[in-house]
């Protein structure tokens, strides 16, 4: 369970490394924040489906 | 200049996609993405990359199984394996597949940049986060793994030894002394270590 938790939330550390370090790139920015969105939602669900076993 | 060619072995995109970002603008260049294992072994075959980068989790396979497929191929590129979370034992497991390193996916490019240039200049990347594996466990030999991914399929010590075509002596020998290294007593036990390990 802490593997499915952990990816996601590895994933909104590295795109938000990634847009601090290089966030006046308008496409990468785009990119990132979509991820890290995504990323977020997916956690976001896992957390529900934990809680609600 | 992009000279050093990764093959990255991963199955989640969202990884994948932070790892393309993460070597951007370095030495390394992606020689390719796979999301599966018979993907990763085709184009391994097709790229000839210089370094592989695989997850351990791949959903349908375990990376270290992948890895000892290539090397059964004949392939000896340096290997560098992923995983989420620090796990007890890691790095042994991915040192007995054949991998120079190991990663853990914590979203620091600096790290993964680490462990790549280390391996890739003959080194090996260990990351001490992975506790050591227990005491009393120990690795397996190929015969104990054999044994083992039977076991956990549900296989009676005489099916073992009519499948391997061994005498009973010899299946009870090899079980106690699989269960042994893996600091395991019953076969529910035997199954979770072999999930674990990637034999199911």
């Amino acid at each position: 369970m802490f593997h499915e938790l952990r990816t996601p939330l590895s994933v909104i550390v590295g795109y938000a490394e990634i847009l601090v370090a290089r966030g006046d790139e308008p496409e990468l920015r785009r990119e990132a924040s979509a991820r890290i969105l995504e990323a977020a939602e997916q956690l976001s669900g896992k957390l529900d489906a934990l809680e609600a076993e | 200049v992009s000279d050093i060619s990764v093959l990255l072995i991963e199955d989640d995109s969202m990884v994948r996609g932070w790892v393309r970002l993460a070597l951007e603008g370095t030495e390394f260049r992606l020689a390719g993405e796979a999301a599966s294992a018979p993907e990763a072994l085709e184009l391994a075959e097709r790229r000839r990359p210089d370094i592989l980068l695989l997850d351990y989790r791949l959903g349908d396979a375990v990376g270290t199984e992948v890895l000892r497929d290539l090397r059964r191929r004949g392939y000896e590129t340096p290997a560098v394996l992923m995983t989420a979370n620090a796990e007890a034992g890691f790095n042994e497991i991915a040192r007995e597949a054949g991998a120079r390193g190991t990663v853990l996916k914590s979203g620091r490019s600096a790290e993964l940049l680490d462990a790549l240039r280390t391996v890739c200049h003959g080194g090996t990347s260990f990351d001490a986060r992975h506790p050591p594996r227990p005491s009393g466990q120990a690795a397996l030999s190929p015969r104990e793994r054999e044994v083992l991914r039977l076991v956990a399929a549900g296989s009676t010590n005489k099916e073992i030894a009519e499948q391997l075509q061994i005498g009973d002596e010899t299946v009870k020998t090899l079980v106690s002394r699989t269960f042994a290294k893996l600091g395991v007593r019953r076969r529910a036990e035997a199954v979770a270590a072999a999930h674990q390990l990637g034999l199911l």
